[in-house]
């Protein structure tokens, strides 16, 4: 099952399509997606969990987002497609602009910004539903099938997209929670993936996995970004950042400390927290 | 009974656990322990003592009452068992009959010589009520749930939640004057007739039941994981599509069990349906003509009949009917918790 699922990766990763879009995403490969301009967050009015992060993500990349536990990253992650705000009492300041509107914003949709862009969750959250309704519901939520075969087409090529087609496609009418937790995220990848998003923002999304489930999802997430879309990856783990992310950002205790292509960041840190943090003396 | 043994086995080790404890003398000795300080540390055995033993009664004392309650329970059902089969059994009525006979009237004999007995109407009667009340009360409880839960947890937890589970302590007979007083003449104003029936009977019990539905609801939708509603709002489903496709979905089983413990109380209930439902032993043609169900002709016959008669049987065997239905409700709430056990993983 778990060499099934890799040289599946392996397979679907050369030609995979997300339909009418890929053509556009593959010319839009390398434009902003999406750029933070001192951005902060406040969990409550005394303490500021989050300040001054500026940062750019592009299509058709992977970027990482590293540092100690609690330093942020999932406070960042999570302006980004404004999940904070169903957080009480939680306020975001500064801008992010995101297709040319800035988004920290009170008349902003966030409905329709959470559908372009999605968001993976540490621990695999599939709904308590089918293989089938877990992709579809979001889909038929936000009238995107024009009719029952359009539904079928999308759940098709959204769970081809995150490479578990091969695997459920014999019953898409069992529960979700009988796949395996890697194959429940890939599920969670894939529902996020059927409303077309054009940013993923993934948090810890390996953690609750063994190793050969991991691999399988950073293949994934490398053949999503092939595929035109931003991929925004949180991650503690520093060797999977460095194997499937094309930049690199380091937080810590509420800043973005440095960032740069991922390369440069692992070989040559300028910061010394960050080389710190790289050789292993706090994390 | 082998889970409290256990447990006061596994709680004894632990007080074991310190050397000095199992070796020291029980009562207040005057020669503690050789070697052991006086004083403070002296004092930590001597505590311990007695617990273990408290434990070991502890457990001896609750199997006892474990035991009782089992033996209560079994007994309680032998005897509704024998009692209602009597009229089977001993007195010869053709159970087919009794239960889809349409005439109650025990005193009298039907054109075959037996008593007219039949059942239907009141089991009839026992239904409508139930499931009507069922209905009544879904949505209320449902929706309070919903608010408390969801929407004004702060509100809903500290004021809807108590007021309506002050509902609990209110005894039937009080319900049912309500009833009397305000929903029967209302009924009576709305639809014509007496007003008097199956109507005002499962309004009254909806009210009864909201509590223990409303409470149960809220603590199958509060036990939806929120990564749920997470994973919702991640997708861009708004609070509404949220609410109705994730949460209550995932709280299906234990709203079902909500409302099949409402089902087995209103089932049960007699003095106050009794006071509304108007008590004509025939099948209701309608929601407001009079009817009667199981428990209000068990409760207005019951004292009237000496034991052993043949009516006298025959309303244990309305009793025992009651009984099977309650059984079965709960079985279907064992049901439900397994297979949502399974689901879980
Ligand atoms: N819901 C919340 N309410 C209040 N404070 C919060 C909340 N969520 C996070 N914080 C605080 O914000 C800070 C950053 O937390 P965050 O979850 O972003 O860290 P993280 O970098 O994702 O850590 P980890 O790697 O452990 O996931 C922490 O100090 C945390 O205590
Ligand atoms: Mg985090």
């Amino acid at each position: 099952m778990a060499t099934d699922s890799l040289s599946n990766v392996a397979a679907s990763t050369a030609n995979i399509s997300l339909g009418e879009h890929a053509a556009t995403r593959t010319s839009a490969l390398g434009e902003v997606a999406i750029k933070t301009e001192d951005v902060g967050v406040f969990y409550n009015e005394k303490s500021q969990a989050l300040r001054n992060v500026s940062l750019t993500f592009h299509r058709g990349e992977v970027a990482a987002l590293i540092g100690p536990s609690g330093c942020g990253k999932s406070t960042f992650l999570r302006c980004l497609n404004l999940m904070n705000l169903e957080i009480p009492h939680c306020r975001i300041v500064g801008s992010i602009h995101y297709h040319g509107s800035d988004i920290v914003n009170d008349k902003i949709n966030m409905f329709d910004l959470r559908k372009s862009i999605g968001m993976v969750f540490q621990q695999p959250n599939p709904f308590r539903k089918s293989i089938y309704d877990n992709v579809a519901l979001a889909i038929s939520r936000h009238g995107m099938a024009s009719s029952k075969a359009d539904l079928d087409e999308r759940v098709e090529r959204a769970l081809r997209a995150a490479v578990l087609w091969d695997e459920v496609k014999d019953d898409l009418n069992k529960s979700a929670y009988a796949l395996s937790g890697g194959q429940q995220q890939r599920l969670c990848i894939a529902r996020t993936l059927a409303l077309d998003p054009d940013v993923l923002l993934m948090d810890e999304p390996c953690s609750a996995l063994d190793p050969i489930a991991t691999r399988a999802i950073e293949d994934t997430a490398r053949s999503i970004a092939d595929s035109g879309i931003s991929v925004i990856i949180v991650t503690h783990n520093m060797q999977q950042a460095a194997r499937v992310s094309d930049t690199t950002s380091f937080f810590y205790l509420g800043e973005m400390v440095e960032t740069g292509p991922t390369e440069r960041i692992f070989s040559n840190p300028s910061d010394d927290r960050l080389k710190g943090y790289i050789s292993g003396q706090f994390g | 009974m082998p889970d409290i043994q256990g447990q006061a086995g596994a709680s004894s080790i632990i007080d074991g656990a310190p050397a000095a404890a199992s070796s020291l003398p029980e009562k207040n000795g005057s020669s503690p322990h050789p070697g052991s300080p006086k004083g403070k540390d002296a004092r930590v055995p001597k505590k311990l003592m007695p617990k273990k033993r408290v434990e070991r009664i502890g457990g001896t004392v609750c199997g006892i009452c474990a035991g009782i309650a089992t033996l209560l329970v079994v007994t309680l059902i032998f005897m509704v068992a024998e009692h209602g089969l009597a009229t089977f059994v001993v007195d010869g009525i053709s159970p087919i009959a009794f239960l889809t006979g349409t005439t109650w009237n025990p005193h009298s004999n039907g054109a075959d010589g037996a008593p007219l007995m039949g059942a239907l109407p009141m089991i009839v009667g026992s239904f409508g009520v139930t499931l009507l009340s069922c209905l009544f009360v879904l949505p209320f409880a449902v929706g309070a749930a919903i608010f408390t839960v969801e929407i004004a947890p702060t509100f809903g937890r500290k004021v809807l939640q108590p007021v309506i589970e002050l509902l609990v302590g209110i005894p039937s007979v009080v319900f049912g004057l309500l009833g009397l007083t305000i929903i029967v003449p209302l009924v009576r104003g709305a639809f014509g007739g007496t007003g008097y029936g199956l109507l005002a009977g499962s309004v009254v019990l909806a009210v009864m039941v909201l509590p223990t539905v409303t409470s149960l609801s809220i603590d199958a939708i509060a036990s939806v994981p929120n990564a749920y509603r997470e994973g919702s709002y991640g997708l861009g489903c708004s609070r509404w599509q949220t609410i109705w496709h994730v949460v209550l979905k995932s709280a299906l089983p234990g709203i079902l069990t909500a409302v099949i413990l409402g089902m087995t109380r209103a089932f049960g209930e007699a003095l106050a349906v009794q006071m509304v439902v108007g008590n004509a032993a025939s099948i209701p043609t309608s929601l407001i003509t009079p009817a009667a169900t199981l428990t209000s002709v068990l409760t207005m016959g019951m004292g009237n009949e000496a034991m052993g008669t043949v009516y006298n049987d025959a309303l244990w065997s309305l009793a025992l009917i009651l009984l099977v239905m309650s059984l079965v409700f709960i079985l279907i709430v064992h049901l439900i918790g397994r297979k949502g056990a399974k689901v879980n993983g």
